[in-house]
């Protein structure tokens, strides 16, 4: 007799085995499905104003880092850009804090910092960099504690044992209550680690400046015009410690000498 | 039992050399790899954070191009034997029909892990360029990648003995791996909902696999790292692989040619 | 001493569903046939007569419905009987980028035979088909004649006992079909049993013991070499005949 379908059909031991497996696997099914990292899920992802589509298509490729990075080179671009004046409110000021008018630093007001912010973290919230940057651009330059406080509660929620965010808080709250050599001890530890944002680091030289620790304020330009990747910073921290120096000569502060690059005037 | 080893190996390792062979696939191959060069553009963008863009840039660009590479591989692999009739001369062979499959899905994988690799290399090579090093982190993002594709693997084989058409096989395989990745959600919203939409959802992702187990990249960056355990990742691998192969050799054994 | 091929009774029933509604053909109806051990049989009909189906079912790439199919006394489609069983199927295909060595090896493995048994054998059936001056070029680059010599070859590696060809001189030219009715008719006086499948009547009454003719699934007649060489018109107007149904 031929192998006949009724013989391959069959196969009992083969179906046994089957079943098995089967109920093995939905057994694992049934546990495993429940298993999700701690990152915000897709109904908590805080899209701009036509991002949905995009943030959706990063989330279902498994590429929601990616999306977080492209998305924090846009809010960079953003920042970076100039402005021009005007009062209008932006139609991304939906997070609840309407933007206050934002000190003349960087010249502009840039409305739509805190939600792109907020866009970014929620898409990965553990992008440190991303949240120190913002936190740091919003509070400091822009005048707007609240929702850089808002921003480092979010990240401090996930990441509760990273002592930067309570250090940022704290410094912010130290700032918010006018007592600068405070702030700027409480930034001096934020900026000892590697992942400190360089606008970070300029804004803390600034402050130091401004409260007459000029060495202090040397030293941290030095550590930007060496280690900054951005050459915006790099360039203008030559130019500070250019400046700097008459002032430290004449206070008899000694200091490491200009790099031979910062003399040259490259 | 040993000679369908022996017939699965030589299968296998036949694959291997058509898949490299395949112009499509080396089209593939040699775009990601180009992309992951062009990624210099966004890393000079991103300036502080260039090596997070490029790493997380380059992983992500080798999970997809690993997608593809499996899903059309997997999608073909035997269909592609039966419209050339390059069947016939392998199964009027002793050659079981359990070790055609899954000879042909090892070769699809030795294939993909091979792609991973160049490509890997490609993207070290270019981090090494810029002044970074990648990490033991690195290389286990690229492992979970390669377990990622064989589990889409294993699907894929089944799905194509399933479906109609080729297309049929891409799509439904590419809808699992994008619901794979929100499967918690949806299961969250299936749980609530009712009606006969609920009572079909509820029973279908059990099918679906949950990609959220692979992804080590973003398990690893969270704070503190969380991650099931490589053991966990590669049970859970082998189990699904095991059940959708296991399921693919009972269809092929009715399947006449 | 069992048939070298049996068939009993043996039935195949195509089934296909679309839409919802199941679409029955008869593939094969009640087709009993003995070849014994070391006979050259042809098989004729039309297209669609059941000649590849009828084959197939010696090689488990079907399955009968009904009836049974032995080879040597064994269940076809086991490994077993597998390994005795050399087939060429119509028009087959080869990977391009292989030359005709690396495609027999392949193919010399799969059948069972050991490494070093198939590589001592490869060079061998190449030049006995012929492909010797060929043996460099990838298969991409030969001609239909020269694939099917492949084709016959890779039937060849594992030296098996009984041959099985469906339409083996399909679109060759003259010369091939010489070469390939001169190595059949060799194959079988070194003691292989040939079962082949043809449309070309001419072909088959040259070299075959014996013929079944095919028309709509069934075996309608069958033949001995005495018969159609002592009828006027020979085996075409035998065919013609059992083909329309006199």
């Amino acid at each position: 007799m031929a192998v006949s379908q009724k013989r391959i059909l069959t196969g009992k031991y083969f179906a046994i085995f089957l079943a098995i497996l089967t109920a093995l696997f939905l057994g694992i099914q049934h546990g495993v499905s429940g298993y999700r990292l701690n990152y915000p899920q897709a109904s908590e992802i805080k899209s701009l104003p036509g991002t949905e589509m995009e943030d959706m298509a990063f989330l279902s490729l498994g590429l929601r880092r990616l999306g977080a990075d492209i998305n924090f080179i846009r809010l960079m671009q953003y920042y970076g850009s100039n402005e021009g004046a005007g009062d209008e409110m932006s139609e991304y000021s939906v997070y609840g804090l309407a933007p206050v008018v934002a000190a003349d630093y960087e010249g502009g007001k840039y409305p739509e910092l805190y939600a792109r912010a907020v866009h970014v973290f929620s898409l990965d919230p553990y992008f440190r960099f991303a949240v120190l940057y913002a936190s740091g651009a919003l509070a400091f330059n822009l005048n707007r504690p609240e929702e850089a406080l808002n921003l480092l509660y979010m990240a401090r929620r996930y990441s509760p044992n990273d002592l930067r965010y309570n250090t940022y808080i704290a410094a912010i709250g130290f700032s918010k209550s006018n007592d600068p050599e405070k702030t700027a001890d409480l930034l001096d530890t934020v900026i000892a680690e590697p992942d400190c944002p360089s606008m970070v680091k300029q804004l803390a030289a600034f402050l130091n400046k401004r409260i007459k620790r000029y060495k202090r304020a040397y030293e941290i330009y030095m550590d930007l015009y060496l280690n900054s990747k951005d050459p915006g910073y790099v360039k203008n921290s030559g130019e500070q410690m250019i400046k700097l120096m008459p002032v430290l000569r004449r206070e008899g502060i000694p200091v490491p000498p200009l790099p031979p690059s910062v003399q040259n005037g490259k | 039992m040993r000679t369908g080893l022996i017939a699965l190996k030589n299968i296998a390792f036949q694959v291997f050399r058509e898949q490299w062979k395949n112009r499509f696939f080396q089209l593939i191959i040699i775009f990601g790899g180009l992309i992951i060069y062009a990624a210099l553009l966004l890393g000079a963008m991103a300036v502080e954070q260039e090596e997070r863009v490029l790493t997380d840039f380059g992983l992500g660009l080798i999970d997809f191009v690993g997608l593809a590479a499996v899903v059309f591989g997997c999608a073909t692999a035997i269909l592609r034997d039966i419209e050339t009739k390059t069947i016939y001369l392998i199964l009027s062979r002793p050659v079981p029909r359990w070790s055609y499959l899954c000879g042909k899905y090892a070769g699809i994988m030795l294939t993909v892990a091979a792609a991973i690799a160049a490509m890997g290399a490609v993207h070290c090579s270019l981090l090494l360029l810029k002044g970074f090093r990648p990490g033991g982190v690195y290389f286990a993002c690229l492992g979970a990648a390669w377990l990622k594709t064989c589990l889409m693997g294993g699907l894929t084989v089944l799905v194509s003995l399933i479906s109609t058409s080729l297309l049929s096989s891409v799509v439904i395989s590419v809808v699992f791996w994008t619901l794979g990745h929100f499967l918690a959600e949806v299961r969250f919203i299936a749980d609530h909902m009712g009606g006969v939409a609920g009572l079909l959802l509820k029973p279908f992702l059990y099918l679906v696999p949950n990609m959220a187990v692979f992804d080590m990249k973003d398990a690893l960056s969270a704070v503190p790292p969380v991650h099931a355990g490589a053991g966990a990742v590669l049970g859970y691998c082998a189990l699904y692989v095991s059940v959708c192969m296991a399921y693919s050799i009972w269809l092929f054994r009715k399947k006449e040619f | 001493m069992p048939a070298a091929v049996k068939y009993t009774k043996a039935g195949k029933i195509y089934s296909r569903s679309h839409l919802g509604k199941v679409f029955r053909t008869k593939g094969l109806e009640d087709f009993t046939l003995e070849i014994p051990k070391g006979e050259l049989f042809g098989l004729l009909g039309l297209n669609g007569a059941g000649k590849t189906t009828a084959m197939k079912l010696l090689l488990g790439l079907l399955f009968p419905t009904s009836g049974g199919v032995e080879i040597m006394g064994l269940p076809a489609g086991t490994d077993e009987v597998k390994r005795k069983i050399g087939y060429l199927p119509e028009l087959p295909y080869f990977y391009p980028w292989l030359t005709p060595g690396e495609s027999l090896e392949f193919y010399g493995r799969l059948s069972g035979a050991a490494p070093r048994t198939v590589k001592t054998r490869v060079p061998e059936i190449i030049k006995l088909v012929g492909l010797d001056p060929h043996k460099n070029k990838k298969l991409g680059e030969f001609s239909k004649g020269m694939l099917q010599r492949v084709g016959l070859a890779q039937a060849l590696v594992h030296d098996p006992d009984i041959i099985v060809l469906d339409e083996p001189v399909s679109g060759l030219d003259p010369l091939a079909i010489w070469d390939f009715r001169e190595l059949f008719t060799e194959l079988n006086r070194a003691g292989k049993t040939i079962f082949l499948s043809s449309h070309s009547i001419s072909e088959v009454e040259k070299i075959c013991h014996r013929v079944g003719i095919m028309s709509g699934g069934k075996l309608v007649r069958l033949l001995g070499q005495d018969e159609w060489r002592g009828q006027s018109g020979g085996l075409e107007v035998i065919f013609v005949e059992a083909v329309k149904g006199k």
